[in-house]
């Protein structure tokens, strides 16, 4: 059943077509990965299902909804959860209050009950403790009281994902989060976006130029070029397919 | 690592040390230098309700002034013409002030840095101007005295508010002062407790990564106004504190010197660090009324000059001011004693990091767009 479904989605940049009708499905509980060479409009298409850009046609459902009807800021509610490719840290917090400020969307209160402190004080506990759960999770507890800058980048998008988990997300949408990763980190990284998202039941997105790490992860993959898609299906039918192959290499096979 | 988060032992301390200081103070000095005291009060809440909009949310108001008057006004027009009470004047003036804040942040949603700057300056600029306008309400360029019914000599009659203390042996200015200080810590404890919350969270967030934040599921519009109208509440409060300590207000109380008085107190004290805005506002208050009397009377007109330069000053060599600069003070010492053990790991990543993170990766681009 799928829990998001694209359908002939365009953005327009000027006169740069960044996605031109792309349509795929996602099925709830999938490890699903989108792929294509640089360009091919997969940070657009994140950017189009976090209401940050505005498509030209077509519509985005998740879990029958339509996204699009849906502000930017009402998404993680929905239970919509990313990382950047560039990273969208908050400098001025500490690894573990981004960690915190991922869990916005499912916490409660506002100005008046924070400022009378008590209200709140249950439930920042909670948080709190879940952060910190999070951080340990992914190795860096060490880091919680740490500023969120002046971090290797590798690091710095393990903060992300931790974010990102902590909203408790049912579709995880995950922008290269391999990138600045040595090799050992990238297989612990796969391990743990496995195994954590088996656990808590979430379907993710992946956007990633490490091959071997999107073979080994996805079930399904969905290859784009030139903001279409060109092809479908499991990690090893994607792997030989011919168009797939010219769009890597540039050039006819 | 733990220590940073709690309040750490130099810290327990100064806190004592603070909180004895403000008790025996007004027994130590002068009446006319507890009234002073007292005005560095409400300068310092004021300037701590800017820091919750400056500070805290990157949002630059040049306009402060003009909110910590609009707070003195209704306290005075409150007291003098409607005769209400004088403590309950302190939540109309927050009242007030939380809507004209609101009004004011209506821009603050399409504008930013020096454009909301310029807007918030224009603000403060005509204030004087406006209350002179109304004078029917406001007693114009006269000011306003605040007068209640009094028993005098066997009949009632307006007269000047005063603050009659309850206490034998603690005069009316003492008496006074605990009153304004208990204000005062009250205003600055809910400061901590927002900013200490998921709302601080927030505030942060949209300053520093307004993407972040809306996918995080943050209200970026909502938060801004509400923060305007929080942050124009507590400068309220601080220009209600004014009004009933000096006993009236006058238009050239409030012009745009004090709004930029606000800011220097934020800059200088620390912003968002949640007593900085305090600790500037003493440090500007002694300055005013304590040092530049003294000064010989050819520097006296020059004392916006040696503000200026000391102000310059501090910001090349603390730029994150006083509080900014003592939390790394304190924390460079905590590394240094640590050293050594487990410590040593963590101590290694942000050394060593320092070189390979090239910061523009954080800076530029921050939403994963193109440019
Ligand atoms: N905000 C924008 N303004 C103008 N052009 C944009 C914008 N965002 C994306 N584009 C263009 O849209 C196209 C698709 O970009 P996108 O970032 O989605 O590619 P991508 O598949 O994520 O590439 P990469 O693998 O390099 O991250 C590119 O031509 C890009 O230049
Ligand atoms: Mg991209």
């Amino acid at each position: 059943m799928p829990i998001l479904e694209v359908d002939d989605i365009g953005v327009r940049f000027g006169g740069v077509r960044a996605l031109d009708g792309l349509s795929f499905d996602v099925d709830k509980g999938q490890i699903c990965a989108l792929i294509g060479p640089n360009g091919a409009g997969k940070t657009t298409l994140f950017n189009v299902v976090s209401r940050l850009y505005k498509p030209t046609t077509g519509t985005v459902v998740f879990d029958g909804t339509d996204l699009l009807s849906v502000p930017a800021d009402q998404i993680a509610d929905l239970g919509i959860a990313r990382t950047f490719q560039n990273l969208a840290l908050v400098q001025g917090l500490s690894v573990l209050d981004n960690v915190k400020v991922g869990s916005h969307a499912r916490s409660h209160g506002g100005f008046w009950s924070c400022a009378l402190y008590f209200p709140q004080r249950a439930e920042e506990k909670r948080i709190t403790a879940e952060a910190m759960e999070m951080l340990e999770r992914i190795g860096l507890a060490d880091l919680a009281d740490h500023p969120c800058s002046a971090l290797p980048f590798g690091t710095l998008k393990r903060i992300e994902l931790a974010r990102a988990l902590a909203s408790e997300p049912r579709l995880l949408m995950l922008d290269e989060p391999a990138s600045g990763l040595t090799h050992q980190e990238v297989d612990e990284l796969g391990d743990l976006i496995r195994t954590t998202t088996a656990d808590l039941g979430i379907t993710v997105l992946l956007v990633e130029h490490h091959m071997a790490m999107v073979m080994s992860l996805s079930e399904k993959v969905v290859v784009m070029d030139l903001g279409s898609k060109i092809a479908e299906g499991t990690p090893a039918e994607v792997r030989d397919d011919p168009m797939v192959i010219s769009a890597y290499l540039g050039a006819p096979a | 690592m733990k220590s940073l988060r709690g309040v750490g032992p130099v810290q327990s301390v100064l806190w004592a040390i603070a909180l004895v200081v403000l008790i025996v103070l007004p027994f130590t000095s002068a009446p006319f230098r507890v009234e002073q005291y007292i005005t560095w009060m409400t300068i310092a809440v004021a300037a701590g309700g800017l820091n919750l909009l400056t500070g805290y949310n990157g949002q630059i108001s040049v306009g402060h002034g003009a909110l910590y008057g609009t707070g003195a006004y209704t306290v005075a027009i409150l007291v003098t013409d409607a005769e209400w009470p004088l403590l309950p004047t302190v939540i109309a003036a927050a009242v007030v002030c939380f809507m004209v804040g609101v009004i004011i942040g209506l821009p603050a949603l399409r504008i930013k840095g020096l454009y909301l700057a310029l807007v918030t300056l224009a603000v403060a600029t005509l204030f004087p101007l406006v209350i002179e306008q109304f004078s029917d309400l406001t007693g114009g360029s006269g000011g306003l005295t605040l007068t209640s019914e009094q028993l005098y000599r066997g009949s009632i009659r307006d007269r000047r508010v005063k603050w009659e203390s309850p206490i034998d042996g603690l005069a009316s200015d003492q008496w006074k002062y605990f009153i304004f200080l208990g204000i005062s810590i009250v205003c600055f404890v809910v400061i901590a407790a927002i900013v200490k919350s998921r709302v601080g969270r927030s505030l942060v967030a949209i300053r520093d990564n307004e993407t972040a934040a809306e996918v995080s599921g943050i209200n970026v519009s909502r938060t801004k106004i509400i923060t305007f109208g929080v942050s124009a509440g507590i400068a309220g409060i601080g220009g209600a504190m004014f009004a009933l300590n000096k006993g009236q207000v006058n238009p050239t109380s409030f012009t745009l010197t004090l709004s930029i008085y606000l800011l220097v107190a934020v800059v200088l004290g620390g912003a968002s660090t949640v007593i900085g805005p305090a600790i500037g506002a003493v440090i500007y208050g002694v300055f005013i009324d304590v040092i530049a009397p003294e000064l010989p009377e050819t520097l006296e007109s020059a004392t916006p000059l040696i503000l200026g330069t000391l102000l310059v000053a501090q910001m090349l060599m603390a730029p994150s001011g006083i509080v900014g600069w003592f939390h790394d003070l304190t924390e460079k010492v905590s590394r240094r004693r640590q050293g050594g053990g487990k410590q040593d790991k963590n101590v290694d990543v942000t050394v060593t990091t320092h070189e390979v993170v090239a910061e523009t990766d954080l800076e530029t681009d921050p939403g994963g767009f193109h440019p």
